[in-house]
């Protein structure tokens, strides 16, 4: 392909110019005014491939056989094609170089040499390129190779200059325009993103021009930035921004609730953590025998009990919060409070079993009296002394209950609890009750006596069972 | 300076000190207070908000210096090493004493480029933007219709460039009288020659009690002498200058025989300059016009900004850096100073910069708010004395370019 475009570029270009020789020769002498316009072939875009080949070959010729007129004309032709391309080229790329205006920058990236020899055939060439008679060659504006003579030059410059400016081609930009073009020109060659980019950036500048409030999200303009976590791109939209601000707001308070609820509950478990902390730690020292430090224990369970009521306190009020929506923090609560009623029942279990626990001597006796039926016990109001007939246990509670509020007016439901919970403690030492059984003091002082021997017992058992619910507790943390 | 002195005006200060204040050094004020989270510094909660949105999660050593006193009132001279937040702390404390119901300017802040009042605008709407501030930037190659009626809308804060400020003031487009605070940005360069004059104008406009902050990484010795003259009993925030450079930036030089190796020198860095972003100094605009050039002719993608170009131009160029659709910026000293962009971690000084203070500016660009960066310097053979110059007035290390200089950025 490329030998046959090159052989007919030379066939034609030969032909051509070697009529245009004959004739000239012909016609110089006698019709000197007259102006020939030789017919060219027009080629406008050569590729480069094409280009170099002609250009080697003319190379070539240039050194094998110089003299020849034939091949004189070929490389001037040639070298006329490349000029009028490189016009060409220039046009296209838009290339504007400051440092040599002759400089050619290839189309494909090209290899250097050949740039540089362009270069330097470009260097060789001018306007006036001299034939022996005073015929002179251009380029006029459609990049054609034209003819004439020297002296009129100007004047066909000057009518292709006019042809130029009615054709609308522009000449190729001289240094000075090139400075002036230089922003404009940019434009086409940037990448296609960044241009669509320019325009949307120009859309929003223009909208900014008419609105009243500005924001951050206005003059962002896609800028490449690590926000923080907490970022929102408020909408460009004044209304839109405002709901979204309001949201924003009530979303925020919601969140502070939901933290403080967190926070309470958070210090709740922690409270229950500590005082399972204190029990057992109580225990540890129950079990190195220390119970010397049975004050500190009573402080600590009365800190416990106190503790418990609001803790109560507070599960109520978490089951009424936690209807709000947290069910996960709902469950564990709840399970602690079912341990710490198991623990209580097994507290009253494991109480018959505890052969430490020594009663105080009125304990026993308010104990044994409870227990006694009462057709046996002394008769306060009018005493007569004991009497040994025996009745059924079974009418102990009641008589107990008809009795108390005439006896014993200051208490009168504790006895049924007490039976209740003494009853597993019939084990104990019975030595200790026989001093009682005989005469008894008179009714108002027994009255008396009884009321605070009644209050220190139950104090002291109250106390008992809850060193015995923390002993369990502490043990089952322990096994745990 | 005398000339300074006879343009005071009115203007506060201990005016009557006429003593010699170059043998004096200045030093951090004493009992300034460290507050070590933004959540102790007594903001408002949308402020705070805001804070946290922009991504601050614990203010940087400056930050948790400069914020109190300037939002108790104080006059501050704040420095800090570049990229560790100074805009925001000003910002910060401005968006603090605002009253945002007052729809008047209240804070004027002024800085040397458009860009840059440009940036500061964006940072205050960023930090402002739960609290719905405005702020309004302006700056000079804009629409001038457009300027004023922003002003006629009533801006909280103003951010810009003397020259339109000045007169934006004398037209009275943009009323003073509730201006409570007045902050320069880069306050040595607004103090120097080419922009004192202009301060001074702006100034004498001000209400007499305003308060004035001065920041800036450099603060040279006649800078702070100046100070005296229209600041009362400022709190001084400073940074010696051998700890002035960031560890996190690492500087090299590139040793060449020719001005014209330069140009191969950067080619062959072009890889490395692509990693992230880089910024090419040259000292001239006619040399980047050149350089640019001559890097688009060997197929390299690099964009270029100077002072010569159109306001529209400059911004369009920003904008695309901003973006990170361009990679490579060939600019002047324009760029050198309170620029911020986070994906910049090279800069390369095709020229060295005519001042120590440039110097660290320009390098500067580059390792923001903790990242990590480099800087490299052309240097011919001459010019290597004077990059020895900087190095031992800053007390750091510059070394010869290593090979494996992409493995640092």
């Amino acid at each position: 392909m490329n030998g046959d475009s090159k052989i007919t570029v030379h066939h034609s270009s030969l032909l051509g110019l070697k009529a245009e020789l004959l004739r000239k020769q012909a016609e110089v002498k006698e019709a000197k005014q007259r102006l020939h316009n030789f017919p060219k072939p027009k080629e406008k875009i050569v590729k480069p491939k094409e280009e170099i080949k002609i250009e080697t070959k003319a190379k070539k010729r240039k050194v094998d056989e110089t003299e020849d007129v034939e091949t004189l004309k070929a490389m001037q032709k040639s070298k006329l094609m490349l000029e009028a391309k490189s016009q060409l080229y220039e046009k296209l790329t838009r290339k504007h170089c400051n440092m040599n205006p002759n400089f050619l920058v290839d189309f494909e990236n090209k290899a250097d040499d050949h740039i540089d020899e362009r270069v330097s055939e470009d260097d060789v060439k001018s306007d006036d390129y001299d034939s022996d008679d005073g015929w002179v060659e251009y380029t006029d504006c459609f990049g054609r190779t034209r003819k004439c003579l020297r002296e009129d030059l100007p004047k066909m410059k000057d009518k292709d200059k006019h042809l130029r400016s009615e054709i609308g081609v522009n000449s190729p930009p001289r240094e000075e325009e090139k400075k002036k073009l230089y922003y404009e020109d940019k434009t086409p060659n940037r990448e296609p993103e960044i241009e669509i980019m320019r325009r949307k950036w120009e859309e929003q500048t223009a909208k900014l021009a008419d609105k009243t409030d500005i924001h951050y999200q206005d003059v962002l303009f896609d800028e490449a930035r690590n926000h923080g976590v907490g970022y929102y791109a408020f909408s460009a939209d004044e209304e839109e921004r405002k709901k979204q601000q309001e949201n924003l707001f009530k979303l925020r308070k919601e969140t502070e609730k939901q933290q403080e609820e967190n926070k309470r509950i958070k210090e709740m478990k922690k409270q229950i953590v500590e005082n399972r902390l204190k029990v057992a730690r109580a225990r540890a020292r129950m079990r190195k025998g220390l119970p010397a430090e049975e004050t500190e224990e009573e402080k600590s369970a009365n800190q416990s009990t106190e503790e418990s009521k609001p803790e109560e306190n507070e599960e109520n009020n978490e089951s009424s919060v936690s209807k709000d929506g947290d069910k996960d923090k709902e469950e564990p609560v709840n399970k602690l409070v079912e341990i710490e009623n198991k623990v209580k029942a097994y507290g009253e279990l494991l109480t018959k079993g505890n052969k430490w626990y020594v009663m105080t001597q009125e304990e026993w006796v308010k104990k044994k009296r409870q227990e006694r039926p009462n057709e046996f016990a002394p008769v306060y109001e009018n005493f007569h002394g004991g009497g040994t007939l025996h009745f059924g246990f079974e009418f102990g509670p009641d008589r107990n209950e008809t009795c108390d509020p005439t006896e014993y007016p200051a208490h009168p439901s504790k006895p049924a609890e007490h039976t209740e919970t003494e009853i597993p403690s019939n084990d104990l030492p019975l030595e200790e009750d026989s001093d009682l059984i005989g005469p008894f003091p008179p009714p108002t002082m027994l009255h008396t006596d009884t009321a605070t021997v009644d209050e220190n017992i139950e104090d002291k058992v109250e106390a008992g069972l809850k060193f015995l619910r923390q002993q369990f507790e502490s043990n089952r943390s322990a096994t745990r | 300076m005398a000339e300074s002195r006879s343009r005071r005006g009115g203007g506060g200060g201990p005016s009557a000190t006429n003593d010699d204040l170059s043998n004096i050094e200045f030093e951090t004020s004493e009992d300034v207070e460290v507050i070590p989270t933004f959540d102790n510094m007594g903001l408002r909660d949308e402020l705070i908000r805001g804070i946290y949105a922009y991504g601050f999660e614990k203010p940087s050593a400056i930050q948790q210096r400069s914020i109190k006193p300037i939002m108790k009132g104080r006059d501050v001279i704040a420095q800090a090493q570049s990229g560790t937040g100074k805009t925001a702390t000003f910002s910060i404390a401005i968006l603090q004493t605002l009253d945002t119901q007052v729809r008047e300017t209240q804070v004027l802040v002024l800085s040397p480029t458009r860009e840059l009042a440009v940036q500061i605008q964006k940072v205050i709407l960023a930090l402002g933007d739960f609290m719905n501030v405005q702020c309004h930037a302006c700056i000079g190659g804009t629409n001038l219709g457009e300027d004023i009626r922003k002003l006629d809308y009533g801006q909280h804060v103003v951010s810009g460039t003397p020259g339109r400020v000045f007169d934006m003031i004398k037209r009275r487009v943009l009323r003073t009288r509730a201006i409570k605070m007045l902050v320069l940005d880069e306050s040595d360069e607004m103090l120097n020659k080419g922009f004192k004059e202009q301060i001074y104008d702006v100034y004498r406009y001000l209400p007499p009690a305003t308060q004035v902050v001065l920041v800036s990484a450099t603060l040279p010795h006649e800078i702070l002498e100046m100070t005296s003259k229209f600041m009362t009993d400022p709190i001084r925030i400073l940074v010696k200058r051998d700890e002035l450079t960031l560890e996190g930036i690492k500087q090299f030089f590139v040793a060449v025989e020719r001005e014209e190796w330069k140009f191969d020198t950067l080619c062959d860095l072009y890889d490395t300059l692509t990693i992230t972003q880089a910024v090419i100094f040259c000292n001239t605009k006619r040399k980047v016009d050149w350089l640019t050039e001559k890097m688009r002719e060997a197929n390299f993608t690099v964009c270029s900004m100077h002072g010569d170009m159109p306001q529209k131009e400059r911004d369009n160029i920003m904008k695309e850096f901003r973006a990170g659709q361009s990679r490579v910026l060939i600019t002047t000293d324009v760029w050198a100073r309170g620029i911020d962009v986070q994906q910049v971690s090279l800069v390369i000084n095709y020229d060295l910069p005519n001042n120590r203070e440039l110097y660290i500016h320009r390098i500067g660009r580059s390792g923001r708010f903790g990242r990590k960066g480099v800087s490299i310097n052309f240097v011919k053979n001459d010019d290597i004395r004077i990059l020895r110059d900087i190095e031992q007035y800053y007390s750091t290390q510059i070394d010869e370019m290593p090979m494996n200089v992409a493995d640092l950025i």
